[in-house]
């Protein structure tokens, strides 16, 4: 049963959201890569591009109209991400911009927000921002043919204890959702549909 | 032109932050009292010959955690076992990601997922070996409160106020020896009890049962007896 308790500090929770974001555009804290447990490294040079939709990728809620820069944030932790992944993984032109590659690299992947948001908590029964952050991955080869596309999602769920620190909670639950959406999509690479054909066409175990 | 000196607002405003300060706290009065508790303990108690080195974390699978509730968890468990060195000793969370994993603690992802897998890794038990680190202990718990509050009164002349609620504690700490990730302890300890508050403004009178200091207090001895090998205190 929702008490009145409860229902008074959900919206205190809203409250301080609302008075401290409205209309704010707030940065997200870099999140750290993962390194552990360590993704096993695939012998290949990759490019990587980045669409101008993740690079300016900013969350806006609705309601606060409240923005939270993620894509500038998962640039950065996406090409460590596939660095530990790969021998090297380098910036590059759209897939299928063949003659624009180098030519050591193996294909070429592009990386994309799908989804990514916080909900308010429910009513009485929650006091935490369910907050989630999902990544798409494509592996075009040099050719520009898709060879495989996976994704995954990281999410966070922290209590806030105190209102007062509702929108601090909200940003550092983005910052640990990017980083282990991160290293699942790196973690399970050798497991996608295609990857293992790619890998054998390319001599690589 | 100068105010005279009984409306300067100076002390006007002295005067209304005195009543302020008197009426949010000097009147009020909390009076706490212990908590019940109750403990349940799985896995045997361990058994070494060597001194032993812990270290204790929140559990980071477990996002019902406070910030604060597991700050006070760490610091009742590590309070305890310093109180047992040279027996045990305990490892700060750095020197624990320093000596396994020789990465900052932010670089690991420790869950229930994750820690079987990583600590039966021969590089790191080796690792932990070579540190003198013996075990890993991970906690998680939370409070929950339930009771309205009722004010009613003719403010603001006279307010009044009252509330009944029932709070329950539960803290769990599980004990992860790094040489065996199989022979996992754990010590689950719950403690309930009310608080209950009476206010005729400005005065507020409360008392409660202390749940969460209760039972940190019993799972910090709890932690230490299983450490010892011990049943009994």
């Amino acid at each position: 049963m929702t008490s009145r308790r409860d229902r008074g500090r959900c919206v205190a929770l809203v409250l301080a959201v609302l008075l401290l974001g409205t209309g704010c555009a707030w940065t997200v804290p870099q999140p750290v890569l993962i390194r552990e447990p360590r993704v096993e490294r695939v012998a290949l040079r990759v490019g990587v591009y980045y669409p101008p939709e993740l690079r300016d990728f900013k969350y806006r809620h609705h309601f606060t109209d409240t923005a939270y820069v993620l894509g500038e944030p998962s640039v950065r932790l996406l090409t460590d991400a596939l660095g530990l992944l790969f021998l090297e993984a380098v910036p590059s032109p759209r897939p299928g911009l063949e003659t624009a590659l180098r030519p050591d690299l193996a294909g070429v992947i592009e990386a994309r927000i799908v989804s990514a948001g916080f909900r308010y908590p429910v009513l009485g029964k929650e006091d935490f921002f369910p907050t989630h952050v999902t990544y798409e991955l494509t592996l075009f080869s040099r050719s520009g043919d898709t060879v495989a596309s996976w994704s995954s999602t990281g999410s966070r769920r922290e209590r806030v204890s105190n209102p007062a620190g509702a929108v601090g909670t909200i940003r550092r639950s983005f910052e640990q959702a990017m980083a282990e959406s991160a290293w699942k999509l790196t973690s399970g690479f050798r497991e996608v549909a295609g990857v293992r054909g790619w890998l054998e066409k390319e001599n690589v175990r | 032109m100068t105010l005279p000196s009984s409306r300067s607002p100076r002390r006007w405003l002295g005067a209304f932050a005195a009543a302020a300060v008197s009426a949010a706290c000097g009147a009020c009065v909390f009076v706490p009292l212990p908590a019940e508790t109750t403990v349940v303990r799985t896995g045997s108690a361990v058994a070494s010959e060597r001194p032993l080195v812990v270290t204790v974390l929140v559990n980071p699978d477990d996002d019902r955690t406070t910030r604060s509730l597991g700050r006070q968890m760490v610091d009742c468990i590590t309070r305890r076992l310093s109180e047992t060195t040279p027996v045990v000793r305990v490892a700060q969370p750095k020197e624990f990601y320093h000596s396994l994993f020789q990465l900052e603690p932010e670089e690991v992802l420790l869950n229930a997922a994750t820690v079987p897998t990583l600590l039966s890794r021969p590089d790191i038990r080796q690792r932990a070996d070579d540190a003198g680190l013996t075990h890993l202990i991970l906690v998680s718990g939370a409070t929950v409160q339930q009771g309205d509050p009722q004010v009613g009164g003719i403010p603001p002349v006279f307010l009044l106020g009252w509330m009944d609620a029932s709070r329950n504690t539960r803290l769990i700490a599980s004990i992860i020896p790094l040489s065996d990730t199989d022979q996992i302890s754990s010590v689950d300890v719950a403690a309930a009890g009310r608080v209950k508050a009476f206010m005729v403004f400005p005065i507020l009178v409360a008392w409660g049962h202390k749940t969460e200091s209760s039972s940190c207090k019993v799972l910090g001895d709890e932690v230490v007896r299983t450490l010892r090998g011990r049943s009994q205190p």
